[in-house]
């Protein structure tokens, strides 16, 4: 259906922020989603989970805004928790540049809740 | 034909034929009036009753003027009707001095007084050839403070009251003129009487109209003034009339013309046209609008209408709904659910404003057109055979409540196809709806057989060309490119919004050649990387173009992006991973560096060309 707006939804499950990115991320919109994963990142103090399971289009301008917020977060002792479904165009260009080595990257939102409460088992 | 035109100068003309050396003389005997009626249309609201007053205002005078002066007065109510038609102050006051000349004067000049108290003349009449040449070399603005206190002129403006002089001599030239230059040219006139009146406006004097006999001999007195005070009385009336609809025609024009859009987006594969006629008479510009504009997700959203009524109301409330249509099309909704927002929103607080309209938004990839209707024509669409199908329509207009609502109907446009949206003035300007329609749908035909650069425009040109505009006419037609041989070619400014222009177009083409989802991707991601890359690094501030070309040959996509910029040192971090995405997903990548610019080659091949699905 391609009735799905290019855009950013900001939302807390479980007490952990949660952006999700629908339709596409490219230039056009890759400094809105950095915007919105810092207001994200300032929210909570163990770390963000990022889908891109309603994402469209994803290409290396995702790519680098991930990396930069990773390494960002890692100053702050925060989490990048990923959620990159297989077989979806976002999880295979996450696959090709390397990404998948470098942060944890999951089926699912419950999926990383799952790890964020293992981690933290105290919430 | 406007039968504006006509009212505007044949009567005049025919008032000035007769012979000014006794014509209007007071107390001459004279040629009785021609029984012509009042020309031209009555297209003003309150005209009538405009007249009415003006009619009565004669026929209490006449009571008090002797036999003779009947006749003036019979061409005074003619003149009346005559400048109560004039949409503009200036065109009131050019066609009254041209109707006082030669039966009422020699010379008449109006004079309008500025806000600032500057005295123009803006409009004069003469008799005489040569006092107009004069006259012409006198023409300049006054401050009304620098005109000496005994000038007729400032103290008719002054009082408030007429200022008759019976005879004009050297000591009143002496006591106007300005300095020696301006009293040789008064001389020259040969002015020997002369009448002054004030045009007493409801809120301040708007100005002062002169008579002077010059040359006739004619000797102006109290007794005249009935027929000359008329004349004013209406010119102000006619002056502050037009003057409000000047002000309210520029107000609407405006706002039509700021509710329009300066370009129409970019559409890869499709050639979108649109095409605007404001109604002619000037203070009926009506409430039409279009608008084309991309969705985010990159589809291209069409709306156009006809608020109802005419003028600065209706231009306020098209102001309202096209705004509120984008706002509710970015929100995701579908037309039929966009228009019943907007016709909601019409509803709210009692408000009348009624409109027709279609909404509909066309995918440049899958080439489906949803839409709906409100109150509004059927859209059409051509084939490039020349068959043309009246496309289904329905639903009340907007800011009417109906049980019924709105209904999304989608069509798919083959390559070729020619769609067409446009107002009901379009195919009302002939004498009815079917009739209209009947001719629309062949130029529609026409025009789908035999492709050209502006459809809209061509459509309404074949439609109306013989027709006076009496109603606003707005036309959008989006022709999908058929495809062709040589494959897709576009030209686009390096801004970020090329990106997803590009992507779309690469999309197309790959639907069209069956490629498969990761083959798509694979297409979407090179030509998004390359254009990404000369958005960020070809250009200087200034900007520059993007080339696109996308064809299929050789069993291969291939999609070629080409920048005329210098090739700058790319920040390592961007350029890398793109690159190797790009390598990654298509088959084969080159890049070609000149000192013309960069051209970025990405081949993609075709598998199983037409055997597989095309990517959803």
């Amino acid at each position: 259906m391609p009735a799905v707006q290019g855009g950013f939804t900001s939302a807390f499950v479980e007490g952990i922020p949660l952006v999700e990115v629908r339709g596409d991320l490219d230039l056009t919109n890759v400094r809105e989603f950095e915007r919105v994963l810092e207001r994200a990142a300032r929210t909570d103090r163990h770390g963000v989970i990022v889908s891109l399971a309603g994402t469209a289009y994803f290409d290396s301008k995702g790519v680098h805004a991930l990396l930069r917020f990773a390494e960002r977060l890692a100053t702050t002792r925060q989490r990048l928790m990923v959620v990159a479904p297989r077989g979806e165009s976002a999880r295979r260009i996450l696959e090709i540049a390397g990404v998948v080595e470098l942060m944890p990257i999951y089926e699912s939102v419950q999926e990383a809740l799952g790890s964020v409460h293992h981690q933290f088992p105290d919430g | 034909m406007t039968t504006r035109a006509d009212s505007g100068r044949d009567a005049p003309t025919g008032l000035r034929a007769r012979d000014p050396d006794d014509a209007g003389r007071p107390g001459a005997p004279q040629p009785k009036a021609p029984g012509r009626p009042p020309a031209g249309p009555h297209g003003i609201e309150g005209q009538a009753l405009q007249e009415a007053e003006a009619a009565r205002d004669v026929a209490e005078a006449a009571r008090d003027v002797a036999e003779a002066a009947q006749v003036r007065l019979t061409l005074v109510a003619r003149a009346g009707a005559l400048i109560a038609e004039a949409r503009h102050p200036v065109e009131a006051l050019r066609r009254l001095v041209r109707s006082a000349v030669p039966a009422l004067a020699d010379i008449t000049v109006a004079y309008r007084l500025g806000e600032r108290g500057t005295l123009r003349p803006v409009a004069g009449a003469y008799a005489d050839p040569a006092h107009r040449r004069l006259a012409r070399a006198l023409q300049t603005s006054i401050p009304l403070d620098a005109l000496p206190g005994v000038h007729p002129v400032a103290e008719a403006i002054r009082t408030a009251r007429p200022v008759v002089l019976p005879s004009v001599g050297e000591a009143v030239l002496r006591a106007v003129a300005l300095d020696e230059a301006h009293l040789a040219a008064l001389r020259a006139f040969g002015l020997t009487s002369g009448v002054v009146l004030p045009l007493l406006g409801r809120e301040r004097v708007l100005g002062a109209l002169v008579f002077a006999a010059a040359g006739s001999g004619r000797r102006y007195g109290e007794a005249d003034l009935p027929p000359f005070e008329i004349l004013a009385r209406q010119c102000t009336a006619a002056v502050e009339q037009a003057a409000l609809f000047a002000r309210e025609h520029r107000i609407a024009a405006t706002m039509q013309r700021a509710s329009l859009p300066r370009d129409l987006p970019i559409v890869p594969g499709v050639e979108l046209s649109a095409s605007y006629r404001p109604a002619t008479r000037e203070a009926e510009v009506g409430g039409d609008w279009y608008d084309a504009f991309r969705l985010p997700d990159g589809r291209l959203a069409l709306s156009l209408g006809d608020v109802a009524g005419r003028g600065l109301r209706a231009a306020v409330a098209m102001g309202q709904v096209r705004p509120a249509l984008r706002a509710a099309a970015l929100e995701g909704a579908s037309p039929a659910a966009v228009l019943d927002r907007v016709s909601r929103l019409l509803q709210l607080d009692g408000q009348e404003e009624m409109a027709s309209a279609i909404f509909g938004i066309f995918d440049p990839v899958t080439l489906a057109f949803t839409y709906a209707t409100a109150g509004h024509p059927p859209p059409l669409l051509g084939r490039p055979d020349g068959r043309v199908e009246v496309l289904p329509h329905g639903g009340p207009p907007l800011g009417i409540w109906c049980a019924e609502g709105y209904a999304d109907t989608t069509v798919t446009l083959a390559p070729g196809a020619l769609l067409v949206l446009y107002t009901d003035g379009l195919v009302e300007a002939t004498r009815n709806l079917t009739e209209g329609l009947r001719r629309l749908m062949g130029v529609v035909g026409d025009q789908a057989r035999a492709p050209g650069g502006q459809a809209a425009a061509a459509i309404q040109h074949a439609l109306l060309r013989h027709e006076e505009a009496r109603d606003d006419v707005a036309v959008v037609v989006l022709r999908v490119q058929p495809i062709v041989p040589d494959g897709l070619r576009l030209t686009l400014p390096a801004r970020p919004s090329a990106v997803r222009i590009a992507r779309q177009a690469v999309s197309r083409l790959a639907a069209e050649a069956g490629l498969d989802r990761r083959q798509t991707l694979g297409v979407q991601v090179a030509v998004s990387e390359a254009v990404s890359n000369i958005i960020e690094h070809a250009y200087g501030p200034a900007g520059g173009p993007i080339h696109l070309h996308a064809f299929l040959a050789e069993g291969r996509l291939t999609v070629e992006v080409r920048d005329v910029g210098r090739w700058r040192t790319p920040r390592e971090e961007g350029r890398g991973r793109g690159l190797a995405l790009m390598r990654a997903l298509a088959d084969r990548v080159t890049i070609e560096r000149g000192e013309t610019g960069t051209t970025v080659r990405v081949d993609i091949a075709l598998r199983c060309a037409g055997a597989r699905p095309a990517a959803p």
